[in-house]
């Protein structure tokens, strides 16, 4: 190959790289992580096969969490709807911003008697960190580390992506443990509060 | 040197340029400013043109000016200056900041000699229309919010981060220069409150 093929190349590879790099770049993101938001980039929507459906009695699981303590979905049963907010990973875009409107919105879920279990596969001290950064107060709602063994129980759920992350999902959960609802959402995209507002209000009229 | 290592070359300088030139926004601006920094704070510019819906509530079109029906461009608020603050319903940041907020809108309503020359809106990026009143039933926030699920608005006015404040010259009749920019949060209503004043040339 001449020298100005090989210059088509390398331009050619240092555009791809270049997009690849800026876009990251998304708009209103919130400032206070964001020197510490790694960039993924946009990632494929969804890579992982759905297991469960509405209907289904959802596994029961046991995890860690950043408090110390361990907690089971078994915990709530008879006693409160649960929902289960899988995200892929911390200090992250998207995630590093759900929890915070979810931590807001405690009123919400306690109108629909649920409580809300934030799960991802990182390790407690880099869950303990990163959700620090996310209010001056600890959140409201447990999380929970399904670090080891490794995204079991989002492979239970059957939203374990091949690259170890798990699905940006929500399961909401009744009291009886069966699932009431699933969005395993756009990986990139932030669920929309409503939707699961929605979610919640359908519990009630069962 | 073989053509291997004159490919890498190239490649490692092209993709550095390009990167250079894709970091770096048309104005000259950072693409990702520092919190806190201010950046055209002294430099006048035409605010970029979006439009927002002309509120429904009579008590907010009233505080805005507006009447009617359909949408309204900033430049179009009955008032001097606009702040704007853009924020997010999932922003820690803006949770904590919007006592703050709200005490810099109560200073202005306090003051009569200021409180039909400023006005305040929101501009919830990225937040669907619940989100967004959510946000302000949560926090109580006493001037007009307008979602902004598609970030149309962030994207004209480059927020790429929030929140984001930004002072805006008006006369009412569409004139909109933009004054003022704070990334991040401010600590102190009255000393943001002065700065407005001052850079606007209102006081």
């Amino acid at each position: 190959m001449g020298w100005k093929g090989s210059l088509r190349k390398s331009i050619t590879c240092a555009v791809i790289v270049v997009i690849v790099l800026s876009s990251g770049v998304a708009y209103g993101q919130s400032a206070i992580l964001r020197d510490a938001i790694y960039p993924v980039g946009k990632l494929a929507p969804r890579d992982s096969s759905p297991i469960l459906k509405v209907g289904d009695t959802a596994p029961d699981f046991t995890l860690p969490s950043i408090e110390g303590s361990k907690v089971s979905l078994r915990d709530y049963r008879d006693r409160k709807n649960v929902v289960i907010s899988f995200v892929p990973a911390a200090w992250t875009p998207v995630c590093s911003d759900q929890w915070p409107g979810y931590n807001v919105s405690k009123k919400l879920f306690e109108k629909h008697n649920a409580m809300l279990l934030g799960i991802t596969v990182d390790n407690i001290p880099t869950l303990y960190a990163w959700t620090r950064q996310m209010s001056p107060d600890k959140l409201w709602f447990p999380v929970l580390s399904d670090f080891y063994p490794h995204g079991a129980v989002a492979s239970r759920y059957g939203v374990l992506r091949s690259s170890g992350e798990s699905e940006r999902a929500l399961f909401v959960i009744d009291k009886k443990g069966t699932i009431r609802y699933i969005d395993i959402h756009d990986i990139n995209k932030r669920p929309r509060l409503e939707d699961l507002a929605r979610a919640l209000e359908l519990l009630d009229k069962q | 040197m073989n053509n291997d290592k004159r490919r890498g070359l190239t490649l490692l300088i092209v993709a550095a340029a390009l990167f250079t030139f894709a970091w770096v926004s048309p104005g000259g601006t950072p693409a990702f400013a520092q919190t806190g920094q201010k950046l055209y704070s002294d430099t006048k510019r035409s605010l970029p043109e979006f439009n927002l819906p002309i509120p429904q509530d009579q008590t907010e079109k009233d505080y805005l000016g507006l009447s009617g029906k359909g949408t309204f461009k900033i430049g179009q608020i009955k008032a001097q200056v606009v702040i704007i603050e853009v924020f997010s319903f999932y922003c820690p940041i803006c949770q904590v900041q919007a006592p703050l907020v709200a005490e810099v809108y109560q200073k202005i309503q306090g003051r009569p000699d200021l409180k039909e020359k400023i006005k305040m809106i929101g501009i919830a990026a990225t937040n669907s229309a619940f989100e967004a009143k959510s946000f302000k039933e949560t926090h109580h926030v006493p001037f007009p919010v307008f979602p902004d699920e598609e970030a149309d608005a962030a994207i004209a006015l480059d927020v790429k981060y929030t929140p984001t404040f930004i002072g805006v010259r008006v006369d009412g009749t569409g004139s909109q220069e933009q004054f003022y920019w704070l990334p991040g949060a401010f600590k102190d209503s009255t000393k943001f409150l002065e700065e407005i004043l001052k850079t606007s040339g209102l006081e």
